[in-house]
């Protein structure tokens, strides 16, 4: 532990004996080095010879533990067991994996069946078909929003309740009370309660958990339970909570017994922290938990921005109405703007990003920075922005990587290829692919084979009958057709149909593993498009493990129907057939271009950030979901109280100033705001961020620039 | 390259043993390629599944889960049900009682061999971790480690004596086990590999452990890591053993003409034995919603 | 430096309260409220305000946007950009909603049907409508009909009309902000039948359905949406009337009640509110919402100041004098006394002495109406004739062609570019918008059928779309184009192997580049293909890449990207193909808001000198021309009430001369409790009637287009057997020209070589 640096307030901390005292809490801004603090502790403690099993690294969600991971895979750690890094719902699984036998008939569920974790993508289908007669009724009638936004509110809902602590019952009596508009919406809040109520019962009878009953079951059943309670308290003696401002309402009451009883407790809080709202953070909540400690440290002195930046970072929070700085930070002066703040503007917002990619290349070529100190963000990141960015970067060899959270598996050609075959596979299904699929299956499958022949192929040898598709086999087409095709690929052509035709002479395989198979036997081997291609591979093997978890989730006996509900469901778009990337293998010094939300889940500080669309209502708003409320549902919105536009309006100042303060915490040198008349789809737009900047510049002009000895 | 802070395991390394192109392609390239396992993939799956499943049911009973409660779970399933009745009838036998820990997972920095030039290439960042089922005994007294075999063959006495799993779990207990020993370390004489088969409860297999080995594998797990670490191929070479290669996903990269073997026929083929090692909690997704 | 004129002053000297101004063509609003915007901005503004200007259309957004900028820059020396903001009335609800969606029960991201799919949604509702009911023909139906003729009339012309009959139900019912709940519960009270209410009131409930379920909104519920927004929300409301203190309408005779609603909501009983317009200038369409009454029944409310800008320096004397004599024949004269209310009594009156911009001289003036009998070739034939001798004898002067339809346009342009007369079609979806998707279209259409040889040629052609301006380098590309039209085997040309290779077999012995071109674009389209299996949107971007480096084509196909990124996640059947045909609809659909299409930059004839801009008469509003050809003004564009007038809404399989639509709308009209009863017929009377006074504004519209020549014609229509004859204002404008106005002009020279070809008697002795 002597590799880092530690000012003598941080390293009394980290060297505090063992209990004494018992329970710390420990806050302030981002940037004050409180993270350091903590790992730091945790190694302290292992040093010292506390059990490592006995340690628990309590976070709000899994990418926040990354420090704490990548300093235990030291080393010079001490040989012994494993530290658990989890947040709550990782508690949650666990206990519930554990105390399953225990508790499942008191929750409801049947005790001698295993329990069926949802992923989101199973409980989104399992939605949909409990939604369907809600649907065709018309119960949502008088709200406009598609079908898989109507799924995820109503399961976001359930996870609120979850999350807040109330019973999945009251959803709709809190959404009624602060509906500030016609009373016709009342009725589609009774439907979404009626739904919610649906889906609870059917996962209740089914044994399936979805995330919202993971967490319930695990706060009312496992935790209430002395034994399961003591066994948790017994294994995890000593905590070491970070960014509790992010987590969630029950995480802080299952916190604020565990301190009770923990032998020690290091408790870590970032002020103006709490970007995840959305998904339940209770900022309030958390800072509450500072009362039941024996002593509060508060660490204060930024080490991330520069006297500028931070500057900046009070100049533009002042703008937000109502909250004023703190009094002896200091405003910028125009020296500062100018050092903290440039512009990169454009009239079409592709010349932004094009000046953007400028601006980056001449700060990584001309000024040496390094690629992985240069963080490109906006409110939100589409694919279209990804790829502009990411292909200009590319050709000018610049280093980047972009962290999306999932990505739709049906837009990889190589699952698009398998799900093509799949159904030529399986007339019976009677799904027919449009030509235009089958000859890109082709072009996938078959290794040389170009988009003109595959096009020509497919015309000749695909139909359709009676709804089934058909194709011909290569050597009943005329000679000068199979001239065409050139005999080589028309071999190859022929292998994957006569494989097909011996798959379909026995009986059908459940669809996961007829991928494997085709995979394995086929498309894999030379010749093929698979052979010695690893990204598809990595994307097949995505598609089979989500139709695994399908099969597994859905317990269809009949294959058939399994593999056509599956398709149906991707399709339809029910399912974007989602995954996550493997984004911590990418390489670290590259320029990152992240939504902003993403970067601050990061927490990992860069010299120069550019924020893209700043003229965007999106920034600093909440994203509007008209079944659900996330101020609404939770503990602090008093019960009847509507809400209204000046509670809209609070909030979103609110939102923006955590953002820009988050993100300027994490900024050591600059900010580049990317500003364009048009936004993307042509329109002109002006959110708040803008006007914050504009005010402050103005404020600024106004002020009479101080001397330097005034400065300090 | 092996990147910095690589975790070694018991199985990864068996896999180096048995195929280092494998565990280049699976542990260094992490490469996913979604061939079936074996070619009767649904036999697999259900085989995998109740091993899991009786994994889960010692766990439970050893943290503390009322017994009542998990035989009503086990009565559910056939194959469940007389493992777990074979489990009642034969569990292994004396084993201590003062600490019983399931499904405990301890690690220890690797120590390479000290011809190494360490400093300047910073090969020594590695770990090596050992994962127990069930880990039971005494503070100065006996340490047993048990592993449950859910396999349909009972593996012969040589065949387990040559897996690394019977080195590298005393091996890792030896260097790591202190906390459970009142901070004492345990030593090597003290510890006990025992085997423990569901379809052949009467038949444990036991391996008593002893200084010599404790060097001698120190020495020889030193060498291994170095060995890999150091591997200057940019394509580590592939096993010999072409059987192997039935039940190795890996086949279709390999080779063109090898097809996936039937279960039945595994046999002690590693690939088999040790899938049960990767269930892992970490590795499941978090629910993003 | 703007000087303004006597009523501009007063529209200047604006400070407070609701200002109604009425102008005439040419009057120069556009520029005095430009010059009271940027006053206001520049004196009158607090923290967080801005002046709202709200136009009609996406050019005029522009046009606003330049002349406020260059007045904040030149005449107040502060920064442009900030302190207003210039709307249409959609994308000033698309702002007002966006910013509240949650409030009227919309997600964060709900999107707009455009045109072309809320009429599919449209189409699907009554074509499942009238299967079930097959009756409501039968009710309408002419008696005198043969049995195969009502079988055509069921299958080809009644579907269509229906749909007619639906869309204006609905849009008019969103207009009043009726809800088809509304309408059915009213619909219960009453005791009489109304078949067309209740049909459409069906269809209405089922097209809103519809639109719901796809999570989007059409450009109608946009606005109500926007007013119900402000109406549930009175902290809303607030602020964004705090926003705007000054609200500035232009085109106010087109406004709708809807747009007067939430500019009223937004003005607030205190409100700082200018509407100007000119009532007599109100030519959008009949069963459109707009209302020209709105304006003069604001104009004569008592808290109004009404300002009204009569002088104009646009027209030469004599045009002026003829467009005053049309108003005041129309008013006093009209045989049919309900025309008489089609204009408010205004004359246009020329500028006074030294003003910045006087009225064209006399002399230079000249006006003619071609008598004779002309079939439609025939005028075309009469009219390119005399541009062909016209225009190179003025290079320096700008001429348009007026037309009453796109179709007759295409003909006029087709027309006078045989005559190798250099042409505009200001018509629909012209401009570099349509480019940019066809270029993308002709590629994408390529890669959706890529081994078709036919598509193999336009894709040649757009990835050489730069060198379409040079004629002589586009012929050879075409040539070119249509050698690959004949490549039967397109992968021996674009993927050839084991030694066969189309374009090696060619003999271009005599032509080196070609082979170059044709292996250059080989090289281009064997990387597309390679893409053909991303997602809409990075293909899209990776063809842009190689096809575009302008900034404004790059960002239209940015746009398109995410646009059918969007389709195709709402459409996942969609496949390449229907995806490139929606680029069209994409490119039609922007022009609602501003930024990227054509239209956008506006049109000004000034750049257009010696060419000849073909126009249909509503598109040339707000534009002006040295010389203007006014044609096809027969009793069929332009009826007078007369008994052989035939109306286009009246369908000639329909009983008793009805016009369904005008029906449909009365039963809706009679629908509100309390609304008038609805008899059979009368809204059909309505119609026309309202149909004739637009018809006359437009013509009205049509002569103040000229500043110095108007020549006007007629045609006697497609039907050989029912000849048109021409329209009655054209004969009286044409006795009135010919007899007392050139007397009174008689002092201006002659010009005798153009008298002679037309046969005599423009003005002059």
């Amino acid at each position: 532990m002597a590799d880092i640096e530690l000012t003598p307030e941080q390293k009394s901390l980290v060297l505090m004996p063992v209990g004494e005292p018992r329970t710390v809490f420990l806050e302030g801004p981002a940037g004050c080095g409180k993270t350091t603090v903590a790992v730091q502790r945790l190694l302290y403690l292992l040093d010292v010879g506390v059990r490592a099993d006995h340690i628990l690294v309590w976070v709000p969600q899994r990418s926040l533990g990354w420090p704490y991971v990548e300093a235990l895979r030291r080393p010079t750690i001490p040989a012994g067991a494993r530290v658990d890094v989890l947040s709550v719902d990782g508690l949650a699984r666990r206990a519930l994996d554990l105390f399953w036998p225990v508790i499942a008939e008191r929750a409801g569920f049947n005790p001698t069946q295993e329990p069926r974790f949802l992923t989101l993508e199973t409980a989104q289908y399992y939605m949909d078909q409990v939604l369907e007669p809600f649907i065709r009724e018309g119960a949502f009638g008088d709200v406009t929003v598609s079908r898989n936004r109507l799924l995820s509110q109503i399961i976001d809902n359930l996870n609120k309740a979850a999350l807040v602590g109330f019973p999945h019952t009251e959803i709709g009596a809190r959404l009624i009370a602060a509906w500030n508009g016609p009373s016709s919406r009342e009725r589609v809040y009774e439907a979404v309660q009626r739904a919610a109520n649906a889906f609870r019962e059917y996962c209740l009878q089914h044994n399936l958990l979805d995330f919202s009953l993971q967490v319930e079951t695990f706060i009312r059943h496992v935790w209430p339970q002395s034994e399961c309670r003591a066994y948790l308290l017994r294994r995890y003696r000593h905590l070491i909570a970070d960014n509790l401002e992010e987590d969630i309402p029950v995480a802080h009451d299952l916190l604020r017994e565990w301190l009770e009883q923990a032998a020690s407790a290091l408790l870590v809080y970032d002020q103006d922290g709490g970007f995840r709202t959305y998904l339940g953070a209770d900022p309030e909540g958390a800072l509450a938990l500072g009362e039941r400690c024996d002593q509060r440290v508060i660490l204060d002195k930024p080490f991330v921005p520069s006297p500028a930046v931070q500057a900046l970072g009070n100049g533009l929070a002042k703008q937000a109405t109502g909250k004023r700085p703190h009094p002896a930070e200091p405003l910028p002066d125009a020296t500062q703007l100018e050092e903290a703040l440039r512009f990169v503007e454009g009239h079409f917002h592709t010349a932004m990003l094009h000046n953007v990619v400028e601006e980056v290349l001449h700060l990584v070529m001309d000024e040496g920075v390094a690629p992985g100190q240069i963080a490109i963000l906006a409110p939100f990141v589409d694919d279209a922005l990804r790829f502009t960015l990411m292909t200009e970067f590319e050709r000018h060899g610049v280093p980047v990587r972009s962290h999306r959270p999932s990505r739709a598996l049906r837009e990889e050609p190589a699952v698009r290829c398998l799900l093509t075959l799949a159904q030529l596979a399986h007339p019976q299904w009677e799904m027919c692919p449009p030509r235009n699929d089958v000859a890109q299956a082709l072009v996938q499958a078959i290794a040389g084979l170009d988009w003109v022949r595959a096009s020509y192929l497919t015309e000749i040898v695909y139909t359709t009958k009676e709804h089934r598709p058909h194709l011909y086999p290569f050597g009943q087409l005329q000679p000068e057709v199979q001239e065409r095709i050139t005999f080589s690929l028309g071999t190859r052509y022929g292998d994957l149909l006569r494989w097909m035709e011996a798959y379909m002479a026995a009986p059908p395989l459940p669809l996961d593993l007829f991928f494997s198979r085709l995979f394995d036997e086929l498309l894999a081997k030379p010749g093929y498009g698979f052979h010695n291609h690893y990204d598809a591979a990595a994307a097949a093997a995505h598609l089979i493990e989500s139709v695994r978890k399908f099969r597994w989730a859905l317990d269809v006996a009949d294959v058939d129907e399994l593999g056509k509900r599956y398709i149906r469901m991707v399709e339809g778009g029910v399912v974007a057939a989602q995954y996550l990337r493997g984004w911590r293998s990418a390489e670290q010094n590259a320029v990152f271009i992240a939504p902003a939300y993403t970067f601050l889940a990061e927490n990992r500080p860069v010299d120069y950030q550019f924020w893209l669309n700043a003229n965007s209502l999106s920034w600093g708003r909440r994203l509007y979901q008209p079944l659900t409320h996330p101020f609404v549902l939770t503990r602090h919105w008093p019960p009847g109280r509507r809400w209204d536009e000046e509670d809209e309006f609070q909030a979103g100042q609110t939102m923006l100033r955590r953002v820009v303060l988050g993100l300027l915490r994490r900024c050591r040198v600059r900010v580049y705001l990317g500003i364009s008349e048009l936004n993307p789809r042509g329109r002109e737009e002006r959110g708040p961020l803008l006007d914050w900047v504009q005010r402050m510049l103005r404020e600024v002009a106004l002020t009479p620039s101080p001397s330097p000895e005034d400065r300090g | 390259m092996v990147p910095e802070g690589f975790v070694f395991s018991q199985s990864s390394l068996q896999d180096y043993m048995d195929c280092p192109r494998r565990f280049q392609l699976r542990y260094l390239e992490q490469c996913l390629w979604p061939a079936p396992e074996t070619a009767d993939a649904l036999d697999f799956e259900r085989f995998m599944q109740r091993g899991q499943a009786f994994h889960r049911l010692l766990r439970q009973l050893y943290s503390g889960v009322p017994r009542e409660a998990l035989e009503a779970v086990a009565m559910a399933d056939p194959d469940l049900a007389r493992w777990w009745l074979n489990y009642r009838h034969a569990s292994p036998q004396d084993l201590p009682t003062a600490v019983q820990e399931a499904e405990v997972a301890l690690s220890v920095a690797i120590a390479l061999p000290e011809q190494g030039e360490r400093a300047e290439g910073g090969d020594g960042r590695f770990r090596l971790e050992a994962r127990y089922d069930l880990l039971a005994g005494e503070p100065g007294g006996r340490w047993v480690i048990v592993d449950w075999k859910t396999g349909q063959h009972r593996n012969s006495r040589a065949w387990l004596q040559q897996r690394l799993q019977t080195r590298i779990y005393p091996y890792v207990l030896v260097q790591a086990g202190a906390m459970f020993n009142q901070g004492e370390p345990i030593a090597p004489q003290q510890v006990e590999m025992l085997y423990w088969f569901a379809e052949f409860p009467a038949q444990p297999e036991r391996f008593s452990y002893s200084e010599e080995q404790f060097a001698a594998d120190a020495a020889f797990l030193a060498d291994l890591v170095y060995e890999i670490a150091r591997r200057p191929e940019e394509v580590f070479p592939k096993t010999e053993q072409r059987r192997l290669c039935r039940y190795c996903v890996y086949r279709s990269l390999c080779w063109t003409d090898v097809e996936a073997g039937l279960l039945a026929e595994a046999g002690e083929v590693e690939a088999v034995e040790a899938a049960l090692e990767d269930l892992d909690l970490e590795s499941i997704a978090p629910i993003p919603f | 430096m703007f000087r303004p004129r006597r009523g501009q002053q007063e529209v200047l000297a604006y400070r407070g309260g609701l200002m109604g101004v009425a102008a005439v063509p040419g009057s120069g609003k556009t520029e005095v409220l430009s010059a009271l915007a940027a006053k206001l901005v520049a004196t009158s503004l607090d923290e967080g305000q801005e002046v709202l200007i709200v136009t009609l259309v996406n050019s005029a957004v522009d046009n606003f946007t330049a002349r406020i900028r260059r007045f904040l820059r030149e005449e107040y020396k502060l920064l442009p950009g900030m302190g207003y903001r210039v709307r249409t009335l959609h994308g000033l609800s698309h702002d007002i909603v966006r910013e509240r969606p949650g409030l009227v029960g919309l997600a964060d991201d709900f999107a707009i049907a455009d045109e072309r799919e809320a009429r599919g949604i449209l189409e699907d509702a009554v074509y499942s409508w009238l299967r079930t009911h097959p009756d409501l023909l039968e009710m309408y139906l002419s008696t005198e009909l043969e049995e195969w003729r009502v079988r055509v009339v069921a299958k080809d012309w009644w579907p269509d009309e229906a749909c007619e009959v639906a869309n204006a139900f609905i849009h008019r019912a969103k207009d009043r902000q009726w809800t088809p709940e509304m309408l059915r519960s009213w619909l219960l009270l009453r005791d009489e039948r109304l078949p067309l209410a209740e049909f459409c009131i069906d269809v209405y409930a089922d097209y809103q359905r519809s639109l719901s379920y796809r999570g989007k909104v059409d450009f109608d519920d946009l606005v109500a949406y926007a007013i119900t927004a402000l109406r549930l929300d009175k902290d809303y409301l607030g602020r964004l009337q705090y926003r705007w203190p000054f609200i500035l309408e232009d085109e106010a005779q087109d406004s709708s009640e809807l747009q007067q609603d939430l500019l009223a909501l937004l003005a607030g009983p205190n409100g700082r509110w200018v509407r100007v317009g000119d009532p007599n200038q109100a030519v959008y369409y009949t069963f459109t919402t707009a209302n020209p009454r709105l304006l003069r029944e604001f104009l004569e409310r008592p808290e109004v100041q009404t300002v009204e800008m009569l002088e104009s320096g646009r027209s030469a004397r004599p045009i002026i004098e003829l467009a005053n004599y049309l108003l005041d024949w129309t008013v006093n004269e009209h045989p049919l006394e309900e025309a008489r209310l089609a204009f408010r009594p205004q004359h246009i009156l020329p500028t006074a002495e030294g003003d910045a911009q006087p009225n064209p001289p006399d002399e230079e003036c000249r006006i003619y109406f071609h008598p004779g009998r002309l079939t439609p070739d025939g005028e075309i034939r009469t009219v390119v004739k005399s541009l062909a001798k016209w225009v190179p004898a003025h290079r320096e002067q700008t001429v348009a062609v007026l037309v009453p339809d796109n179709e007759r346009g295409f003909k006029f342009a087709e027309a006078l570019r045989q005559k190798g007369l250099a042409c505009v079609e200001l018509l629909n979806s012209t401009g570099p918008t349509r480019d940019t998707a066809g270029i993308l279209e002709a590629i994408l259409m390529h890669l959706a059928d890529p081994d078709n040889p036919k598509r193999l040629g336009p894709a040649f052609l757009a990835w050489h779309w730069r060198e379409r301006v040079d004629k002589e380098r586009y012929l050879y590309l075409t040539r070119l184009s249509r050698l690959l039209g004949k490549c039967m085997k397109v992968e021996d040309y674009l993927w050839p192997r084991l030694g066969v290779d189309w374009l090696r077999e060619q003999d271009f012995s005599e032509d080196d580049e070609a082979f170059a071109l044709l292996a250059e674009f080989r090289e281009k389209a064997q990387r597309w293909h390679k893409a053909a299996g991303l997602p809409i949107d990075q293909l899209i971007l990776t063809l842009s890449q190689d096809l575009f480096d302008e900034p404004a084509d790059l960002a239209r196909a940015y746009h398109f990207a995410v646009v059918l990124r969007d389709y195709s996640e709402a459409n996942p059947a969609w496949r390449l193909a229907d995806l490139a045909q929606e680029l069209h609809v994409i490119a039609r659909n922007e022009r609602r808001f501003i930024g990227l299409s054509a239209e956008d930059t506006g049109f000004d004839p000034e750049r257009y000198k010696g060419q000849v801009v073909v126009a249909t008469m509503h598109r040339a509003k707000g534009l002006e021309w040295d010389r203007v050809h006014l044609t096809a003004v027969n009793n069929y564009d332009f009826p007078s009430g007369e008994e052989i007038d035939r109306y286009k809404s009246e369908r000639w399989y329909v009983r008793g001369d009805l016009n369904l639509v005008a029906e449909a709308l009365g039963q809706l009209e009679a629908l509100r409790p309390g609304g008038k009863p609805y008899v059979e017929g009368e809204p059909s009377r309505k119609a026309r009637l309202e149909y004739i006074r637009e018809r006359l504004r437009l013509l009205y519209v049509g002569i103040t287009r000229a500043k110095r020549e108007l020549i006007v014609t007629w045609n006697t229509g497609k039907n050989e057997r029912d000849p048109k004859t021409p329209a009655l204002p054209f004969t009286v404008l044409r006795t009135y020209w010919e007899g007392t106005a050139s007397k009174k002009f008689a002092a201006l020279s002659p010009q005798k070589d153009e008298q002679k070809e037309k046969g005599g008697g423009t003005h002059g002795p």
